[in-house]
């Protein structure tokens, strides 16, 4: 796995991007958390496709988020990383809050967007499922709603050093506000931004995927966007949680290699 | 925990709305005539105010702040009065304040002291047992009670900066955790000021600590606590009005700002009466 900083949007804003592999090009975007530079997830991508994964301003040292203030300029900025990584139509693939902002490419650009995968995407609200609050979850209680093996999330969440210690306890803090505040732009109060209406749009050719134990976001959502976008085909991954891509990697890579 | 939680804008692009609907009302305040105001948030073809005010270019404006160090600048700047809201009393109050006041001499201001105002909860009883008595389980039934929030609604993300959080760590001001004061007693809650209570001489004493030791030329008056009831809130306000307030009025007086007005309103030499322009008009 490679890392460099890109500009993007003639300047406007620099952004980390990871990547990897030589197969045809894939750009995964990531969900609220982020993503690290050593995803197992990306080294599975990785086998089968070149992969690009950039992290949104605030997230890592990606910056120059100030002017993306809402939906269409979270998914213009996307297309403007494409761009900038020189890149024709790749397949688009987003985790979560990553799968609401390719929903989006795929539905205002449906000529530039010919392979999608929507991996447990947000964007849609069922009134009879309605999705926890991300935004008023304590941290102690966000391995049982994001993991099927919740003994595994709490370590993986490990907030990865001692937050009695001032020092660490600051940057565990501005690297959260940093990244919620991104995120809090398309997901505050409710993760909904209207793509329901634009759906229809998407002609890509679509895998969704869904972790079975998806407390988070319901799979009853993996049947609505298979419902909303015309060939759609959903595949629904055993012992996984909304952060399927953590806990079942590989098959998470598999179902999507569909797409090449 | 308002403007988020309860009326769902997006915390990251609050302080971008206030900071348009504070140019909007500056405006419409100034303006003669109608004008159009093109806000990312507003938009108004036909901005038209009424009634202005009869200061010019505008009254006293008291900003409330809770500690971030861009509503100091915005007060400081603009010479607007910085009001800490705090539930938590004078004595934590006191390095915020010392921020506050440093950032002031920072940005080559004067010190007046009627640039900031705190906000206190008061109970004045004839004796210190008796405002115990009268006011205890009001102000039990608040701090116990009324001040309990899920910690999920501490802080929605962005609504604090990242340079307020990061001041705040260089400042050492821990933010009080609401719910926090659940297992104080009336002693202990006098004690950490929360609140200032007793006797008129003992709540002048504790006034005149406060209000020298934060630089405050303004009060307000936390003189309703919980489930008080009216008579209760009454007498504790008319001991208040009576008996400490005027042994606090002149503090500030023989210094440099005895007289400084620019943050206080003034009832004007010539009452205006409904109607009277109008008689004016027609005789």
């Amino acid at each position: 796995m490679s890392s460099h900083l890109i500009d993007v949007g003639d300047g406007r804003r620099r952004i980390r991007v990871f990547e990897a592999g030589d197969g045809p090009p894939l750009v995964f975007l990531h969900g609220a958390g982020g993503i690290v530079e050593e995803s197992p997830f990306l080294a599975a991508l990785a086998r089968k496709w070149h992969v690009f994964a950039p992290l949104l301003p605030g997230y890592g040292d990606s910056e120059g988020g100030e002017e993306l203030r809402d939906m269409l300029a979270v998914t213009l900025h996307t297309f403007d990383v494409v761009e900038a990584l020189r890149l024709d139509r790749p397949a688009l693939v987003g985790h979560s809050m990553g799968g609401m902002i390719a929903a989006e490419m795929a539905a205002v650009a449906p000529r530039e967007v010919e392979r999608l995968g929507l991996v447990a995407p947000a964007g849609l609200w069922l009134a009879e499922h309605p999705i926890p609050d991300l935004f008023t979850v304590l941290p102690r209680d966000l391995p049982a709603l994001l993991f099927h093996d919740v003994g595994l999330g709490e370590r993986l969440m490990a907030p990865g050093g001692d937050l009695a210690d001032p020092k660490f306890l600051e940057a565990f803090l501005v690297r959260n506000a940093r990244q919620l505040t991104m995120a809090s732009k398309l997901l505050f109060p409710i993760p909904d931004r209207g793509l329901a209406e634009r759906l229809y749009r998407i002609r890509a050719r679509t895998v969704i995927v869904w972790g079975e134990s998806d407390r988070l976001i319901p799979p009853a959502y993996g049947n609505a966007f298979r419902h909303g976008i015309a060939g759609a085909e959903l595949v629904t991954v055993p012992r996984a949680g909304h952060l399927v891509i953590a806990e079942q990697s590989d098959a998470v890579a598999a179902a999507l290699a569909r797409l090449a | 925990m308002d403007t988020n939680y309860a009326y769902g804008r997006v915390p990251a692009t609050l302080r971008e709305r206030y900071a348009e609907a504070h140019d909007l009302i500056r405006q419409a305040w100034a303006a003669d005539e109608p004008f159009v105001f093109n806000g990312r948030y507003t938009k108004l073809r036909y901005a038209n105010c009424w009634p202005k005010p009869i200061q010019k270019p505008h009254p006293p404006i008291f900003i409330p702040g809770g500690g971030s160090v861009e509503t100091f600048d915005f007060c400081i700047a603009n010479d607007y009065n910085y009001s800490y809201l705090s539930f938590f009393g004078y004595l934590r109050a006191q390095k915020l304040m010392e921020n506050y006041w440093q950032r002031v001499a920072e940005l080559g201001k004067d010190d007046s002291p009627y640039r900031a105002t705190f906000a206190q909860m008061i109970c004045v009883g004839e004796t210190d047992a008796e405002a115990e008595r009268l006011y205890a389980p009001h102000v039990n039934y608040f701090f116990n009670r009324c001040l309990h929030v899920y910690p999920g609604f501490a802080d929605a993300p962005g609504y604090r900066t990242i340079k307020t959080i990061q001041a705040e760590f260089l400042m050492q001001v821990a933010r009080p955790q609401l719910g926090q004061a659940a297992t104080l007693s009336w002693g202990e809650l006098n004690e950490r000021g929360y609140i200032v209570a007793g006797s008129p001489e003992t709540v002048r004493q504790r006034m005149e600590e406060l209000i020298k030791t934060l630089r405050v030329g303004n009060i307000i008056c936390g003189a309703h606590i919980g489930d008080a009831p009216a008579e209760t809130t009454r007498y504790s306000t008319e001991l208040f009005a009576k008996k400490v307030m005027p042994k606090l009025k002149d503090i500030w007086k023989g210094t440099n700002y005895d007289h400084d007005e620019r943050f206080w309103i003034h009832p004007l030499a010539e009452r205006v009466t409904p109607g009277s322009a109008v008689a004016e008009a027609r005789s």
